[in-house]
């Protein structure tokens, strides 16, 4: 059976190195989407593709938020050019933890006709610090976050394809890879049905914050382009008030810096002040060796300007004048 | 009566002491915000509940339209008939009288149909040594004794009421006529002396405060659709500050004591005799912060403003023809 990761990717500098070593020592293929990026990620690709792993590069400079489409264009292509029997679509913050690759298998094969399969998908917090260090240390010393309130929506689990999403022409990957449509309209065309994978089997386990520098690109750079599409957030989101704190020169706690990344519970308020974290005893990455990642998270103003000019560059484009 | 009339934009670190120090000179002030994203239009409002002689006015226009905004304030400043001179002044300039009396005096020698101009100075604090606060740091900040650059900045009799087709120029160095009338250049003016009044200019104060400077200035005109070439000298500095590159402080000393001369006309560190001159009033601030200790919140906060404008004047284009 041939596993392959599909995944859009944009100014993950600091682990896109570590999720395409990790993941594919679990896969057997990635495909990677750069979508913009003003960061080295780019140049960190194309350093591990020199190494000739089992990884294709794409650029996509498509302005606007197409995850939902470029990701089942590129799931789709996994399938019928890149011989994939299962697809999972990933995002670079987010690390396969497998026990066994036969069980995983075996569970993919009995995903029925019609079905595609969901994976649980757990939150995991390193240390939030910008000391100089080893990002794959940091991500083995990381710690699930406990829910007070168990999550069940779809919003809790990601996707995993198997070839019955290949043979549905209509069926389209929804933005976050959190679900799947069986037609283009994100509201109203109806769910694919789906089975959930053990948690024993197969875990995609998601680190979307790990420095102070990446929570601040990561966030201006988010809101700026929703500003930027006229799709600002609502006032009060946890999304603005992360960027107030940032603007306004506050001291960015964990709270701070969980509250806009990490998906919540409606009942679960509050809940990124009173966090509790158990720690695995397997760590979600293995030990691997990184070549091309910068060792330390730098200052978040170069980066940000980087992305942001390319943003108002294209904003006054498109007003004309 | 002598009143001056400013067009400002994110200049928290600096406002508050540039109107408490200009109001020791002049008998009003009229400040026009256009668009500040920091603290500097809760300062202006902090000061003027203090019933200070401050007049605070807002202006939201997208694009660089400081000479039109500074003719339409300067010419309503002499709505009031008891004005006699305006002085347009930047945020970061300081006016340094040898006494008030004097000034008035030799406004009073300006011949008719003639603008005054003041020698403009530049000081440059000691960039390496960061001062505890802003006053302190004005206080330590030296002009070099003879400038690199040639500008002075320009004082507005009365007769610019009467002159319709004549207009601020870019900058506030001099009065010109406007693009449209019929005898266009600059206007006449005389040179008021330096011992009697000068502009003292404080255009950097800080690394972070040029590099927020830098990098706005640089978004806003890329938003203008009127970026700098490649090889200009603040391209070059905007592209260091985006590669992460840290701020040569021995450079950015030079380039303050050079502000405002071609880069042909600098002169070097070593070849400059720096002098103490001190310009600032015995003034206490109640509103400044404390200055910031790092760009990333001012630009960010810019920054959301420029892409906002941006957003709105796109939603509001007329659809391209199909």
């Amino acid at each position: 059976m041939r596993l392959v990761g599909v995944s859009m990717v944009r100014n993950e500098e600091d682990i896109i190195e570590a999720f395409v070593r990790h993941n594919l020592s679990v896969l057997d293929g990635l495909i990677v989407v750069d979508h913009g990026s003003a960061d080295r990620t780019p140049a960190i690709l194309d350093a591990l593709c020199a190494e000739k792993l089992r990884l294709v590069v794409m650029r996509s400079d498509a302005a606007g938020y197409l995850q939902a489409e470029i990701t089942t264009s590129a799931a789709r292509e996994a399938f019928s050019r890149g011989g994939a029997d299962a697809v999972f679509p990933l995002d670079a913050d987010e690390f396969l933890r497998v026990g066994s690759r036969d069980a995983l298998e075996r569970s993919l094969e009995a995903v029925p006709p019609g079905h595609f399969g969901r994976v649980a998908w757990p939150t995991y917090v390193p240390s939030l610090d910008d000391a100089p260090g080893d990002i794959v240390a940091k991500l083995r010393a990381s710690r699930r976050i406990l829910r007070k309130v168990a999550y069940t929506s779809n919003m809790s689990r990601k996707i995993a394809l198997t070839r019955h999403f290949a043979l549905e022409s209509s069926a389209t990957i929804t933005m976050g890879n959190h679900d799947v449509l069986l037609g283009r309209n994100q509201r109203t065309s109806p769910r694919m049905p789906c089975v959930d994978l053990p948690e024993d089997i197969v875990e995609i386990c998601h680190v979307p914050v790990r420095s102070r520098t990446q929570f601040i690109v990561k966030t201006a750079i988010k809101r700026l382009a929703r500003v930027a599409a006229n799709r600002d957030y609502p006032g009060g989101a946890p999304i603005r008030r992360a960027f107030d704190a940032i603007a306004r020169g506050l001291p960015l706690t964990t709270e701070v810096m969980l509250m806009s990344h990490v998906t919540w519970h409606p009942k679960d308020e509050g809940a990124a002040a009173s966090l509790a974290y158990a720690t695995d005893d397997v760590p979600i990455i293995a030990d691997i060796a990184l070549r091309h990642t910068p060792a330390a998270p730098g200052d978040p103003l170069p980066l940000v300007l980087s992305a942001v000019e390319r943003l108002v560059r294209r904003a006054a484009r498109s007003t004309g004048g | 009566m002598l009143v001056g009339v400013a067009m400002v934009r994110n200049e928290a670190d600096i406002i508050e002491v540039f109107v408490r120090h200009n109001l020791t000179v002049l008998d009003g002030l009229v400040v026009i915000d256009h668009g500040s994203a920091d603290a500097t239009l809760g300062i202006l409002n902090a000061l003027c509940g203090e019933r200070l002689p401050l007049v605070l006015m807002r202006n939201e226009a997208v694009g660089y339209l400081q000479p039109a905004i500074m003719t339409q304030a300067v010419r309503h400043a002499f709505t009031n008939p008891r004005v006699d001179f305006v002085f347009p002044l930047d945020a970061d300039e300081f006016l340094k009288v040898s006494t008030r009396r004097e000034l008035e005096l030799a406004l009073a020698a300006i011949p008719p149909d003639t603008y005054g101009k003041l020698r403009w100075p530049t000081y440059v604090p000691d960039l390496a040594r960061p001062a505890p606060d802003i006053l302190a740091m004005l206080r330590g900040a030296r002009r070099a004794a003879a400038e690199s650059h040639e500008f002075a900045k320009v004082v507005v009799g009365r007769h610019f009421l009467a002159a319709t087709d004549d207009v601020v120029a870019q900058g506030n160095h001099w009065i010109e006529g406007h693009p449209d009338a019929p005898v266009r250049g600059q206007r006449r003016h005389v040179e008021i002396v330096d011992r009697v009044a000068a502009v003292a200019h404080v255009p950097i104060r800080s690394v972070e405060q040029f590099i927020a400077k830098v990098a706005i200035k640089k978004l806003g005109r890329v938003a203008a659709k009127i970026d700098w070439k490649p090889d200009a000298a603040s391209q070059v500095t905007y592209d260091g500050i985006r590669s992460g590159e840290p701020v040569d402080v021995g450079a950015l000393t030079l380039a303050a004591h050079n502000w405002s001369a071609p880069r042909l006309a600098w002169r070097e560190l070593a070849s400059l005799t720096l002098v103490e001159s001190p310009f600032l009033a015995p003034v206490s601030l109640r509103y400044t912060p404390p200055a910031a200790a790092n760009a990333l919140p001012l630009v960010l906060s810019a920054i959301e403003r420029l892409v906002r404008r941006l957003a709105s004047a796109r939603a509001a284009a007329p659809e391209p023809a199909r």
